[in-house]
């Protein structure tokens, strides 16, 4: 899970790596930090720090700790992460019931985000693209597992990203 | 007890080549073009055998591979219908250069050449996939009791140096999962599909006429030639047990001009990806995005390998062609003589 952490941290050399420290050393996986500078008060300068965390235990472990080091944790919001996969079908796509298709989709709690076709002919193949989004690379993974299968019982020629 | 070639001076590493079609020709050529700077590196190579299909070059003094490439079978050393096997026995011969066709059911003729010269306790390179898609782990177990080498860079990414690296550099470090496009042929046609909107059909027949493509598609096509190299990239570099048949394999002869353009408005290329780690191995259409490492185009292959300390590492390389093939051969013969003593280590022609 991804969150973001916000401080406000005096304006002076060495503030920020204390602050980064407790983070590194609990095992939270930092992937952004951003100067809020237009937002500066006084000497505190705010400082958000974007990281990625296990569960929530993990999370008050690593806020603990930055707070028992002297730095004044201001807030934390959770990000919602969004996967995505491109999934392309060739085949006769609309003969072998599309609803059943994204139905089996659906059941897993994944969205489809997009669907675009392409169509020459009612006796032509089609292809047809799945835009997939969810909240884990699981879900995305094993719903990729069940189109290759439902593409296997429907003969339709499949790629995915 | 391990045998040693000397280095420098009276005595030469001797090699038997067993085929000498595009590969075989174009080694002999570049042993033959390359061997002052061979001697520079202290290793002096005669070539004491060359077989084909229906006979053999002779001479225990060494062969002369420049008349011999000239000549042909006018050659005085020509001998008709000679046999490697024989001759494995009988010649002066420390290495054995395995280059016959590739034949995915049973390995044959090359599954018999490589377990006579490992028998024969003498150390086997070759750029054939046949003999270790079929039986791998025992003809490399056959090579450890024997003491030999079986070392076998050319057939995988011609000369991607991908065995070598995982050997020499990566001995502390585990691989995770390796991805990467291994047939030139499937990655030409798709290359030419999306970049100048040409159809399968079209594109397949222009692959043929430039000679990338054999009269019969169906190996590179369908997939089949990537697995063969998948299944040796599992056994060789993950030390699995695997086989063709472990592999879920899918072609490209249905990929539409479509399909690529609707990949391409979401930034994706359509690429023939082998995919590999602890549990699966495929061979697919699938949608890498436009910037990935994976993305090459034309006859390029590339292979990625993701460590657990190194992180990814990526090589791109022409994955076939008779000299880049040769190249790998005789980098492994070079890895042979160096870890023989023949060669000293860190030693550098100008
Ligand atoms: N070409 C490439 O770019 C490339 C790249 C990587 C790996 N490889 C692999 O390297 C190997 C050689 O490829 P290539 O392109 O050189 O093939 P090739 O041109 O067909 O040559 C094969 C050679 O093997 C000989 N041969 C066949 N059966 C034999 C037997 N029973 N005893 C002795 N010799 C026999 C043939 O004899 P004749 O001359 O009498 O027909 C020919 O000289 C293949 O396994 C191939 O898959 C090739």
């Amino acid at each position: 899970m991804r969150v973001k952490m916000r401080f406000n941290l005096a304006d002076e050399p060495g503030q920020l790596l204390k602050a980064l420290q407790p983070i590194a050393e609990f095992g939270g996986n930092v992937r952004e930090i951003s100067h809020l500078r237009e937002e500066k008060r006084g000497n505190m300068l705010p400082v958000a720090v974007t990281f990625d965390v296990k569960d929530l235990d993990h999370l008050f472990k690593i806020r603990d700790a930055v707070e028992a080091s002297g730095i004044q944790v201001a807030g934390i919001e959770p990000l919602m992460e969004l996967h995505r996969k491109v999934v392309i079908m060739v085949g006769h796509v609309f003969a072998t019931n599309i609803k059943d298709t994204i139905d089996r989709v659906l059941e897993r709690g994944v969205k489809v985000r997009r669907l675009v076709a392409r169509i020459k002919s009612a006796e032509d193949v089609s292809t047809v693209k799945f835009v997939l989004e969810a909240d884990s690379s699981e879900t995305l993974e094993s719903t990729l597992r069940v189109l290759k299968k439902v593409a296997g019982e429907k003969n339709l020629f499949i790629a995915w990203s | 007890m391990r045998k040693t070639y000397s280095s420098l001076g009276a005595e030469s590493l001797n090699l038997i080549l067993i085929g000498f079609g595009n590969v075989g020709r174009a080694l002999a050529r570049i042993l033959w073009e390359k061997i002052d700077r061979l001697r520079g590196l202290g290793l002096s190579i005669n070539v004491t055998g060359i077989f084909k299909s229906n006979g053999g070059f002779v001479d225990s003094n060494g062969l002369m591979l420049g008349e011999i490439l000239e000549k042909s079978e006018q050659h005085k050393s020509w001998v008709p219908g000679a046999s490697p096997l024989s001759h494995i026995e009988e010649l002066p011969c420390d290495v054995v250069v395995e280059m016959t066709p590739t034949n995915v059911r049973n390995g044959e003729p090359g599954v018999s050449f490589i377990r006579k010269a490992l028998e024969e306790g003498k150390d086997v390179v070759t750029s054939n996939k046949g003999p270790l898609v079929v039986s791998m782990k025992s003809l490399l177990s056959l090579a450890e009791r024997k003491g030999c080498f079986l070392l076998y860079e050319a057939t995988v990414g011609a000369a991607i140096p991908i065995f070598t690296v995982a050997r020499e550099f990566l001995r502390h470090d585990r691989i995770i999962c390796v991805e990467g496009i291994l047939n030139g042929t499937t990655n030409y046609i798709l290359s030419r599909m999306s970049e100048d909107k040409v159809s399968f059909d079209d594109a397949l027949r222009e692959a043929q006429e430039m000679g990338y493509a054999e009269a019969d598609p169906t190996y590179d096509v369908e997939g089949i030639d990537a697995a063969c190299k998948l299944v040796i990239l599992a056994n060789g570099l993950m030390n699995m047990d695997k086989h063709l048949s472990d592999v879920e394999i899918e072609g490209i002869s249905r990929v539409t001009p479509e399909m690529i353009e609707l990949a391409e408005e979401d930034g994706y290329l359509v690429k023939h990806v082998a995919y590999l780690d602890g549990e699966k191995m495929e061979v697919a259409p699938r949608l890498v995005p436009k910037n990935s490492p994976l993305a090459v185009g034309g006859t390029f292959n590339v292979i990625t390998l993701n460590t657990e300390l190194s992180g990814p590492l990526t090589f791109i390389g022409k994955g076939a062609g008779p000299r880049e093939t040769a190249s790998a051969i005789l980098a492994d013969i070079i890895t042979i003589a160096k870890k023989r003593g023949g060669i000293k280590s860190g030693e550098h022609v100008a």
